[in-house]
């Protein structure tokens, strides 16, 4: 069955081949089974998002995605967050899924007011087909952080999606980084409804041999002096495709806000396809937006000043992606995470 | 004092662009379209046997497309209610103005047309509703073998086959409904060939008058700059506002030569009940340059993005942009850029401005082909808010199919700073002439690349948008 | 004579605040008047609300200029009918050229379109007076000068203007010796072409020695807490305001 995703929340040119993604899925899939880890947090199954009132919303990978999830049989991990309470250690998740898998897991993650809690999920293995899909609701000046490290190994197939709502000075940050091999599909719809709320997207990713990565974000601004900060960076190499989609939508009545989205890409060989589609969506006078793009290869100055030092071209090529991850990994907020991505010989 | 300048300025707007003749006596085909009302066409047209054929190939197509699905709506435009085909009384083309019908001619004399001519341009061809009713060139330009002149007496003379060759390849049929609509009723417009080598100093203009209401005007413009030639196009439009809808689909197709240059400029000032669905293209072979100067403030709907396509290696294009949406309207307008050859450049700057409820919107497409190494863009776009029930949207794409590529992309949006009118102010100068002058300067970098007459029409759109804007 | 300028009992507040809690003042004809004070005192604030600015909003007490309450007039008409400040950092404002954005101004003022010939024949005069590179005229209003050429070109501005209350505000931050000097050229030149008074905010005495000042004010957490002549500048000078801070 073909389903689109991850749509474009204004079209543009069909030949472009931005508007959505389609994917192929199978007909049957099975609940993925993952290990979770906490010791402060207490977890619950339940049947559907409806047990959590998370069905209503909209989410990063659009309505058909939505659909194929409401409608699969895995139960939803729910986590719940009280008032008040910062949860310092992070829960953990992992996944590892076996050889040609169908599987589906969700996650629902609310934050009650004054609470924080952050989610490192890490998904390795091979799925034939894998979906995620993960629906926050983040209260009063409430903050949720959710890392996510996807390194499949080769032909698996991915879709992620995250949705959920930020009220009054909530925030949300999000790190996503696509380390490993396969077809992975990212998503994240964000409603910043309160006043003050924050978004804050970091993203990296490497994509390599006849790979794809397609990614949309959206954020939403509805409240007042809302910000939203987009920024992804990667590196692609051989044939591989890679579709980046970034909405700042303001609403009108979103007074004083401000959104911004950055993307750098770094292409290494003659083979790959790059798409940056950056909307910005304005129906409000009083806000700032901006967004920003740079594609291309190493500039010729900075592979001068490496050679002058006796450096030669194909290790600053290797020294320059492996840098650009190497920035993002640094940048998650979690010791344990950075040091087992950053640790290598 | 305020209200005074406010009708002093509705006073030039309607005199200026929005004053209409009675059409009686003209040449209508019925409204709709029809296999017949194409024949129809054709043969009141006089075309060669391909173009018949060709425009009922059109008509097929046309039929066959679907709407597209994105862009602003165009539910007010029913193509069975639109006069496809429109021709003054009495009407024969005339190098002499004195042979131009009275009432035409005092509608180029309003609008400026003749002295511009006399003054500072090297041609002039002017078209109203589906026919052109003047064209003439310098003499001195004609003698470097220049030619400009209407497409269809071209069409059967000595440049027949050069039209052939080149009639809607650029733009074909397919690419979208309404450039299938254009194949089959297309008439007037204006063919130009600047042979090798040969600079035209000053520039060729059309100026395009939509007069009949609820009528389409389908001019077909073909300017083809020979290797190293050089040549500055400048095309303007008009119509006064009826309370039915028009439509307004020409094709331009502009073939740049070998280190060739192009320079298209439009100032486009439609009426607020146009729809403007207009295709733009441009090839450019090898070291050529095309640069596009595009003005938009009028009509009801715009579609409109001038494509080039940077075919030969070290070639270029510049893109200088405005669109203006005030109230009523929604204009969509951007550009098309695909690189082909190696290192070729593309620089793009635009800008946008959204005031009472207007709707602009930014699209663009950059296009990095796989063999287009060396190529670098950069795209510069911002947009003025000037109050909260208006919208401005941006839709950039860039597609990179080639490593050795180098792709910048700015985008801004916002209003004007408080902080930014308080200065003015505090010299002495009106918040309303604040405003103007701010938003002027916003648009300083279009009309720094306008001829003097045009940089000062296009200031005073903006003045006549801009005041009374306040309170 | 009468009385130029008169602020009574002056209270003005921002979103955070009231900055100002009753402030006096009297500015006759020609006067040179300074006002010192320390960071945050609201010098820059009294320097605005003269000027008139909504940011700014006053809640009681009066601003009168040549006798008439001016308190609810928007800047435009404070700049027409007279009042001049200086910004301490002039917003870039990118398209409009210096040179016809003060013809802009200066047509307004006086009420008729002067020659342009005429004009940029002055303006290149007081240039010259003010050490500016000519090509300045051209530049976009304040996109890309230095610190120094903003504050000159401000100043430039007043000389054009000939504003018969000038408020400079903090002027002389932020410049090199060559500069001040320069900049206080024209204010000197400004004084003594006409019976423009002037209200010098600083915290600097840099600007004021080669002027005469008429009166001196110390501005302290919103009030003006001691008002003397020429020689208080000598006294700030050498002690400071500590004398004057509430503890």
């Amino acid at each position: 069955m073909d389903l689109k995703i991850n749509k474009l929340p204004v079209p543009t040119w069909n030949w472009l081949k931005v508007n959505d993604y389609q994917v192929a899925i199978p007909e049957e899939i099975n609940e993925a089974s993952y290990r979770i880890n906490t010791k402060d947090v207490n977890l619950q199954s339940v049947q559907s998002f409806a047990d959590v009132s998370l069905e209503g919303i909209e989410i990063g990978a659009g309505n058909e995605f939505k659909s194929i999830s409401d409608k699969n049989s895995a139960k939803v991990c729910a986590v719940n967050v009280n008032k008040d309470t910062v949860v310092k250690e992070p829960i953990r998740i992992d996944f590892d899924y076996s050889k040609e898998e169908n599987a589906f897991s969700k996650f629902a993650i609310k934050l009650e007011n004054k609470s924080e809690l952050t989610v490192i999920i890490n998904f390795k293995g091979n799925p034939s087909f894998g979906g995620n899909d993960i629906r926050f609701s983040v209260a009063e000046d409430a903050h949720l952080t959710v890392v996510e490290i996807f390194d499949f190994e080769d032909n698996s197939n991915f879709i992620d999606s995250i949705g959920g709502s930020l009220e009054k000075i909530g925030g949300l940050k999000l790190m996503q980084l696509n380390r490993g091999l396969g077809n992975v599909a990212l998503s994240c719809y964000t409603d910043l409804v309160g006043d003050k709320s924050t978004l804050d997207i970091d993203t990296g990713y490497l994509v390599r041999g006849n790979d794809r990565l397609d990614i949309n974000y959206v954020a939403k601004h509805r409240g007042v002096s809302t910000d939203s900060k987009i920024k992804a960076s990667g590196v692609l190499r051989d044939n591989a495709t890679k579709t980046f989609r970034g909405t700042i939508d303001f609403i009108k009545g979103a007074k004083h806000a401000t959104g911004d989205e950055r993307e750098d890409v770094l292409l290494m060989n003659e083979g790959v396809h790059n798409n940056t589609v950056p909307l910005i969506l304005c129906a409000e006078e009083d806000v700032e937006g901006g967004h920003g793009a740079t594609i291309g290869k190493i500039s010729d100055e900075i592979l001068y000043y490496f050679e002058a030092r006796g450096i030669p071209e194909d290790m600053v090529n290797e020294l320059m992606a492996q840098s650009k991850l190497d920035a993002v990994s640094g940048r998650i907020p979690d010791e344990v995470t950075k040091e087992q991505l950053l640790n290598r010989d | 004092m305020e209200k005074k300048e406010k009708t002093y300025v509705e006073d030039v707007d309607r005199s200026l662009y929005d004053f209409r003749n009675v059409d009686e006596d003209v040449y209508k085909v019925e409204e709709g379209l029809t296999p017949e009302i194409v024949k129809q066409i054709s043969k009141e047209k006089n075309d060669p046997e391909w173009m018949t054929e060709f425009r009922l190939k059109s008509l097929e197509i046309y039929n066959n497309k679907p709407m597209s699905n994105w862009g602003p709506p165009i539910d007010g435009l029913d193509i069975d209610n639109i006069v496809t085909y429109v021709k003054p009384k009495n009407n024969k083309m005339s190098a002499d103005w004195n042979e131009v019908p009275e009432d035409i001619k005092s509608t180029f004399e309003k609008l400026g047309i003749p002295q511009a001519e006399r003054e500072s341009l090297a041609g002039v061809g002017a078209q109203y509703d589906s026919e052109l009713v003047y064209h003439n060139v310098r003499e001195e330009v004609a003698a470097q073998g220049v030619i400009y002149t209407d497409l269809e007496s071209a069409m059967h003379g000595e440049y027949a086959d050069m039209i052939k060759e080149h009639f809607m390849k650029l733009i074909t049929p397919d690419d979208h409904k309404f450039a299938a609509l254009h194949g089959a009723v297309w008439s007037g417009g204006s063919f130009v060939y600047v042979p090798p080598g040969v600079s035209v100093e000053i520039p060729l203009q059309s100026y395009f008058r939509l007069n009949a209401p609820g009528a389409g005007q389908f001019e077909h413009t073909l300017i083809i700059v020979d290797e190293g030639a050089d040549l500055h196009f400048i095309e303007g439009c008009s119509a006064p506002k009826y309370n039915v809808a028009n439509l307004h689909a020409g094709a331009v197709e502009l073939f740049v030569g070998k280190n060739a240059k192009l320079r298209y400029s439009t100032i486009e000032n439609w009426s607020k009940n146009m729809y403007n669905l207009n295709t733009k293209r441009a090839v450019v072979e090898e070291g050529g340059t095309m640069e596009w100067v595009s003005g938009s403030f009028g009509s009801h709907t715009s579609y409109l993005y001038p494509m080039t396509i940077l075919k030969g290696d070290d070639s270029k294009v510049e893109f200088t942009g405005i669109t203006f949406a005030g109230e009523g309207q929604d204009l969509d307008t951007g550009l098309k850029v695909v690189h082909v050859g190696e290192r070729t450049l593309s620089t793009v700057n635009t800008k946008s401005i959204s005031k009472s409820g207007g709707i602009s919107t930014f699209r663009s497409a950059v296009v990095i082909g796989p063999k287009a190494k060396g190529a670098k863009s950069a795209v510069d776009c911002s947009s003025l808010m000037l109050d909260d029930i208006s919208r401005s949207d941006t839709i950039p794409v860039m597609e990179v199919n080639c490593d050795d590529a180098d792709v910048g992309h700015e985008a801004k949006i916002g209003r004007i700073s408080d902080e930014a009118i308080f200065y003015l102010m505090s010299r002495g100068i009106s918040e309303e002439d604040a405003r103007a002058m701010i938003v002027s300067g916003f648009a300083d970098n279009v009309s720094k690349e306008l001829p003097l007459e045009y940089a000062v029409e296009m200031n005073n759109l903006i003045r006549i948008e801009m005041v009374g804007s306040i309170g | 004579m009468s009385e130029l300028l008169k602020v009574n009992d002056l209270h003005v507040s921002v979103e955070d605040g009231e900055i100002l809690h009753g402030i006096n003042l009297s500015v006759n004809p020609g006067e040179t008047h300074v006002i010192m004070g320390p960071n945050g005192a609201g010098k820059s604030t009294l320097g605005y609300s003269i000027m008139g600015n909504n940011h700014y909003q006053v809640n009681s007490g009066k601003i009168f200029f040549k006798g008439e309450d001016i308190t609810e007039l928007s800047a435009t008409d404070r700049a027409k009918s007279g009042i001049f400040l200086t910004f301490q950092n002039p917003i870039e404002i990118p398209g409009i050229s210096l040179s016809n954005f003060i013809k802009n101004a200066y047509d307004t003022k006086n009420g008729s379109r002067s020659k342009l010939w005429d004009f940029r024949k002055l303006l290149e005069k007081y240039m010259e007076k003010l050490n500016m590179d000519k090509s300045y005229a051209n530049r976009d209003l304040n996109v890309g000068f230095s610190g120094g050429e903003k504050k000159k070109a401000e100043i430039l501005q007043m000389l054009m203007l000939k504003p018969d209350l000038a408020i400079l505000d903090e002027t002389d931050s932020g410049l090199d010796v060559d500069a001040v000097r320069t900049v206080s050229d024209g204010v000197k030149a400004f004084h003594e072409n006409g019976d423009g008074a002037l209200v010098i905010i600083t915290h600097s005495t840099r600007i004021l020695e080669s002027l005469d000042v008429d009166y001196t004010h110390i501005l302290v957490n919103g009030k003006i807490v001691a008002t003397g002549d020429a020689s208080l500048v000598d006294e700030i000078n050498a002690n400071g305001f500590e004398k004057y801070l509430e503890d």
